[in-house]
């Protein structure tokens, strides 16, 4: 009898690119597995030799859902190399901007990507196909297919306030070195108090009862999807120029809080990862590692990104236990989705506060037109976890270098050359797979860390 | 009792009646047009554009209009059974789907750069499922200037090779360009192809309705830029064209139309126009702060004339 059976999760649909999941199972428990970043554009490639002022608005383009959050990551990378002294009140603003984002993207995530995951669409609204492992009753499942139409608007609302303040949504134009190009008015205050008010009243009638309903059916998803409790941030919501957060960042590793992280000590490591290293000076700098997507051993776009060796997860639930300095539970699946709708709540309230602080028609941009230094480094968490921008440039502010890692580096790292699993794939394995010809655990686990493949997929120094 | 046994017939008889009213009176079901939503190398920033129509939204498209087959962001069938749904909808609805393609298609090394599924060892590149699911189609509408012609996904040095839809089929493709696509352009791209047949285009597959004149002619801030008054800095109220706007070669309704529920756009949070709806889009472009002149021209890049 043949006891391991590989199946092929493929495509991982609601998430942003391309995903497929390979693993392996032996009597219904998955003990290997392999996420694949199936797409590779090049970015990092494609910023070298244009203007560094440029790498807001072109590294939006990376992602669409959490655009927003390449604009501030690079934005603070040009603070960083002119050393701009940036007004007060452009800190609020840009805060309350990005804040914006993440309400859109968590809403959508929990509804539109995650949901579907454990409710039964009726047929009108858009084929699902057989489904298993549904617990609602009825009445619960209209409900939550009540709120799953509602969220669509919703989550558009908050693009909207974005919107106000940033001309467009996604690829905003709004933030840019030196603070943001829209005055605070009282007109525009009260455009996106008053979004605001209806996305705090969303989430207080929909987005925590609906969180509440899947926790108390789903309740055994708290002893699913465990990956190791190693955590990163860098942080959420700057304050200052120094580059204080009002959610602080840092490293939890095994309930050990460390809150500066050492940047040299990030790592990355193309052992499972579609690159290869041979140097072509014709085409960039000699540090970049060339796309190679048949290269023997390798299965992902996405390279191993570690931190003194060791992969760490990212995103709401990391976020959320650095917050405290400890983790009481074990990273779980539920935990994922659970932190991520506290978390939109705390982010919304917050957003009305800064709101009432805003001044009308004061100054919120201040930069400098000369570059001060030849590096810097913009650092954010986005939706889904750590960013990270770095770049150097040259004195006519040409870019000589860009590297980004994205959270979705972090959680979708493949086998590293330790032999060492990233998060995803760690959550995976051990998970027990009750029908192998649906496998619904897998996407569960998966869209809980909310992937985003279109910023996993870069090509980065190595 | 007597009373209330009266009331429950006439109740009988009013429902009878409502009834036969309802079937007399209401439309009939509209049949919902079957739609294929295919992303390839992309940054979903499309399918997150559609996702902010307010009027309809989204859950009202699905609803009412769209009967939707598979989308890598919306569609809540997953794994091997999401992609024999999109092969099913080949067969069984021929030349009746509408295929709407977001993000570019790599040609370098086979196609591999984006692969949309595996099953059973076989990697299907986003190459090989256009070409299959294309010339089916009974129309095909490239979301995003990635689909269209190339975009973010295709700027230099485009190690992927990612190119247009255009350069991959050879049909007609509607191209509803933007970096994100405006929702008004790709849901009202949509209601024109279900309810009156295709929308009417420009030289380069784009709409009229939507593309027919540039930014700058209908820009608010056209005034300054006739008596030559220029914004010195970002955030200034004055004429974008010193600070690198591209409005006088962009094809688009942005000034009218505005975004995300007609609140802003561009020009008017006091930024140029980065001209994301052109064929040479972002290369063309760039610098994005340099005046539209000293634009850089880089290799290969075909520059679009106004």
């Amino acid at each position: 009898m043949l006891l391991l059976k590989r199946i092929n999760f493929s495509p991982v649909t609601r998430l942003s690119g391309l995903l497929s999941v390979e693993v392996l199972v032996e009597k219904n428990v998955i003990i290997d597995a392999k996420v694949k970043g199936n797409q590779f554009r090049g970015f990092e490639w494609m910023l070298v030799g244009r203007n560094i002022n440029d790498a807001p608005y072109f590294t939006e383009r990376i992602c669409g859902i959490c655009s927003f959050a390449h604009g501030t990551a690079s934005s603070y990378l040009l603070d960083d190399i002119f050393e701009d002294d940036i007004p007060e009140q452009a800190y609020i603003l840009r805060n309350i901007m990005l804040a914006l984002e993440f309400l859109q993207n968590h809403i959508r995530h929990f509804y539109i990507f995650s949901l579907p995951d454990f409710i039964t669409l009726p047929q009108g609204i858009q084929y699902q196909g057989e489904t298993v492992d549904r617990r609602f009753d009825d009445r619960t499942n209209r409900r939550l297919v009540d709120s799953y139409l509602s969220a669509f608007s919703v989550a558009a609302k908050a693009h909207e306030g974005q919107t106000v303040f940033a001309g467009k949504a996604p690829h905003q134009h709004g933030i840019v070195h030196g603070g943001a190009t829209v005055s605070p008015t009282a007109d525009k205050i009260m455009h996106v108090k008053s979004i605001i008010h209806d996305l705090i009243d969303f989430i207080k009638e929909r987005l925590l009862p609906d969180t509440e309903l899947l926790e108390r059916f789903y309740g055994d998803y708290y002893h699913i999807g465990i990956s190791s409790s190693h955590f990163l941030s860098h942080g959420l919501f700057r304050k200052d120029k120094k580059g204080n957060t009002l959610w602080p960042g840092g490293v939890l590793t095994n309930n050990r809080y460390v809150p500066k992280i050492d940047f040299s000590s990030i790592k990355e490591d193309i052992t499972h990862s579609s690159y290869e290293k041979t140097p072509d000076k014709d085409l960039g700098p000699a540090e970049l590692a060339q796309p190679k997507p048949d290269k023997e051993g390798a299965y992902t776009f996405v390279k191993a990104v570690h931190y003194k060796g060791v992969p760490y997860e990212v995103g709401p639930l990391a976020r959320a236990y650095i917050l405290q300095g400890y983790n009481e539970y074990q990273p779980s699946t539920m935990a994922r989705i659970l932190t991520r709708s506290l978390e939109t709540q705390r982010i919304a309230e917050l957003t009305d506060k800064w709101l009432s602080t805003l001044q009308p028609e004061t100054q919120v941009l201040k930069r400098k037109k000369k570059i001060a230094r030849n590096e810097g480094i913009g650092l954010t968490d986005a939706p889904r976890g750590a960013l990270l921008h770095t770049a150097k440039v040259d004195d006519k502010e040409k870019i000589l270098e860009y590297g980004i890692i994205t959270p979705t580096v972090w959680n979708f790292s493949p086998l590293n050359s330790y032999g060492v699993h990233g998060p995803v794939e760690e959550a995976l394995i051990n998970t027990f797979i009750s029908d192998l010809d649906n496998p619904v655990e897998i996407g569960r686990i998966i869209r809980a860390f909310d992937p985003c493949l279109s910023c996993g997929t870069h090509i980065i120094r190595v | 009792m007597g009373c209330n046994e009266h009331f429950i017939m006439s109740k009988e008889k009013f429902l009878s009646l409502y009834h036969s009213w309802l079937k007399d009176g209401a439309l009939p079901p509209t049949p919902k047009t079957p739609l294929i939503w295919l992303e390839l190398n992309a940054c979903s920033g499309d399918s997150i554009a559609l996702m902010n129509t307010q009027e309809p939204n989204l859950g009202q498209v699905l609803e009412r209009y769209i009967d939707l087959r598979f989308s890598n962001a919306l569609f809540a069938v997953e794994g091997s059974k999401a992609l024999d749904s999109l092969f099913k909808t080949i067969r069984l609805y021929k030349e009746e789907f509408i295929l709407v393609v977001e993000g570019a298609v790599p040609l370098a090394d086979r196609g591999l750069y984006a692969v949309v599924a595996e099953k059973n060892g076989q990697k299907f590149t986003a190459k090989s499922i256009l070409e299959s699911i294309g010339p089916r189609a009974k129309y095909v509408v490239a979301a995003g200037t990635c689909a269209s012609f190339g975009g973010p996904s295709a700027a230099y040095p485009n190690l992927s090779g990612s190119v247009g839809v255009r350069d991959v089929l050879k049909r007609q493709i509607i191209n509803v360009s933007g970096c994100p696509n405006n929702p008004d352009w790709i849901v009202g791209t949509l209601f024109h192809l279900l309810f009156y047949g295709l929308p009417k285009l420009d030289k380069e597959g784009r709409p009229l309705l939507f593309y027919q004149y540039t930014v700058h002619t209908h820009c608010q801030r056209r005034s300054y830029f006739d008596k030559k008054e220029f914004a010195k800095e970002l955030g200034d109220i004055e004429c974008m064209f010193q600070l690198g706007c591209v409005g006088p070669r962009t094809p688009s309704d942005c000034p009218y139309r505005q975004w995300n529920d007609y609140v802003n756009w561009p020009v008017r949070a006091n930024t140029p126009c980065i001209g994301c709806t052109n064929v040479d889009f972002p290369d063309g472009s760039m610098p994005f702060f340099v005046p539209l002149p000293q634009k850089e021209k880089r290799e290969g890049v075909t520059v679009e004339k106004d």
